[in-house]
């Protein structure tokens, strides 16, 4: 789905990544995980064409990201939850109709079968009786889900998200991750999430990139321990100290 | 026929001044949901220079500001990827730059009544030709508007996922910022030059008290705005104020009666 090959990347003369490659699997959940300034954001950006590499190539469903014009088969869940501009005016509904642009005729007119597409996408997501509420009016939880409904509503392959959760209370991210694994399990979409909390990547995620030293270190969910986290991050001999008060 | 419709120069007024009223919060309600308010203001100060030069050269005024806040548009583009990290400081250089030249052009020579009519908007001197041109590009910037209503939507609340919608953002970007450099060229002789920011953002502020949908604030807005204009105009003439000023007042007193019904309901 997606392939990093050989990629170099610096900003500002800070080398971030030095030669790093990275393949992400149909039907991969792979959360994307490292300290601050590891160039988390940055690796997606770059996946997404956002950012362009000095050296080395992303490819995008098996094309090169700057030729890919197939955008409708993307999703991206952008950070919006904490900088959201609360009294911005527009409807659940106008929200998530926004996505479908792509499908629209030369003046952009809804039709009832995209009509439909919303409305499937808001039942997806629990929030069928919201398409008339004013996005400022629901909870940060209810607004991350808007946002993945929008990011339905185009019948994604492949789900980006950055930081999905900052900003969301803790019901809500149980909620978050249920609504994850339908998506992944029950609809197959491939996702990709950028966190920093490695402890819930780790219980929830099938795959695991944790980025340090302008490297990356894949591991599978299933047989991942912290310590290598620590290992990858700071190098070898770094150990998981606990303290005793 | 009431009295105030039965002279030539008042027909012509409301002729123009109906697409200004729209035209303008249609273009400012995108202004100001993307915090870019203070563009209008920095377009006008050019638009009073290239007014002043096409006084000066012999060219039709609404021409010779048109070209000048196009090409201005275009630099604050330009200048905006120069100084990425102060957005606004674009704007405030390409406004000392539209001034300095526009004072610079008016002591040249005798233009400064004429010039004055456009720095305040003068509707007695509103022109056939002046009509014909509003109605014609207005109405195609409307079209436009209409076309790129929901990308213009979307990159408001979020140019990023706009971009990865599909949705060609930079042409439209710099698209609307020459609807907007137009829009102003258009809008000075009716509200002046001084005032047309005002007309682009006071409906807007107002509908956005309603808070509802985004087609109902872009509704209202419109509605705001012609009623700012067509109830100004009207007022001016029986009490003979000048008209932009009693426009922008108007408008000033729609968006306090709505705060304050609001608060009443």
């Amino acid at each position: 789905m997606v392939r990093l090959e050989n990629i170099s990347f610096q900003y500002d003369d800070i080398p971030l990544l030095r030669d790093v490659s990275l393949s992400i699997q149909e039907g991969d959940f792979m959360g994307i995980v490292g300290p601050n300034g590891s160039a988390k954001s940055t690796l997606l950006k770059l996946m997404l064409g956002l950012l362009k590499p000095e050296q080395g190539q992303v490819l995008l469903l098996g094309k090169p990201v700057h030729q890919f014009r197939e955008w409708r088969r993307i999703g991206y869940i952008p950070q919006n939850v904490r900088e959201f501009n609360m009294g911005f005016p527009a409807t659940v509904y106008e929200m998530i109709s926004a996505n479908l642009i792509s499908q629209m005729g030369l003046f952009k007119r809804m039709t009832p079968k995209l009509d439909k597409k919303v409305r499937e996408a808001l039942e997806i997501v629990g929030l069928s009786g919201y398409a008339d509420r004013r996005i400022g009016q629901l909870s940060g939880g209810q607004q991350q889900r808007v946002f993945i409904a929008r990011t339905l509503v185009s019948s994604p392959c492949i789900i980006f998200m950055d930081e999905p959760l900052v900003g969301v209370d803790v019901d809500s991210q149980e909620r978050f991750y249920e609504l994850m694994e339908t998506l992944n399990r029950d609809m197959g979409i491939t996702l990709i999430m950028v966190s920093h909390d490695i402890g819930v990547v780790s219980e929830r995620t099938s795959r695991i990139a944790c980025m340090g030293r302008n490297q990356i270190f894949v591991h599978d969910t299933a047989t991942f321990k912290p310590e290598q986290y620590l290992e990858d991050m700071y190098g070898e001999k770094t150990r998981l100290m606990h303290h005793h008060h | 026929m009431p009295e105030i419709l039965t002279y030539g120069f008042m027909q012509r007024a409301f002729l123009a001044g109906i697409v200004v009223a729209v035209l303008c919060p249609a273009i400012g309600i995108f202004l100001t949901l993307r915090r870019l308010s203070l563009i209008g203001d920095t377009l006008s100060h050019v638009a009073l220079a290239g007014v002043a030069g096409g006084i000066l050269g012999g060219i039709y005024p609404i021409y010779s500001a048109l070209i000048a806040t196009v090409l201005a548009a275009l630099a604050v583009e330009q200048l905006r990827k120069t100084y990425a990290h102060y957005a606004e400081l674009s704007l405030s250089v390409m406004m000392s730059f539209g001034v300095g030249l526009a004072t610079v052009l008016i002591s040249l020579g005798g233009a400064g009544a004429q010039v004055s009519s456009y720095l305040f908007g003068s509707v007695t001197l509103v022109t056939r030709q002046d009509v014909w041109s509003i109605w014609l590009l207005g109405g195609a910037i409307l079209f436009l508007v209409m076309m790129l209503y929901r990308s213009l939507f979307f990159m408001a609340f979020d140019e990023t996922a706009a971009l990865l919608a599909g949705i060609p953002v930079k042409s439209i970007n710099l698209l609307f910022t020459i609807m907007v450099a137009i829009t102003i060229s258009l809008s000075m002789r009716i509200v002046g030059i001084l005032l047309v920011s005002s007309l682009m953002v006071l409906p807007v502020a107002t509908a956005l008290q309603i808070r509802g949908s985004f087609r109902k604030t872009f509704f209202f807005s419109l509605l705001f705005g012609l009623l700012s204009v067509v109830i100004g105009l009207t007022i001016s003439f029986y009490a003979s104020l000048a008209p932009g000023g009693t426009i922008v007042l108007t408008s000033l007193g729609i968006l306090m009666a709505v705060s304050g019904l609001k608060r009443w309901i």
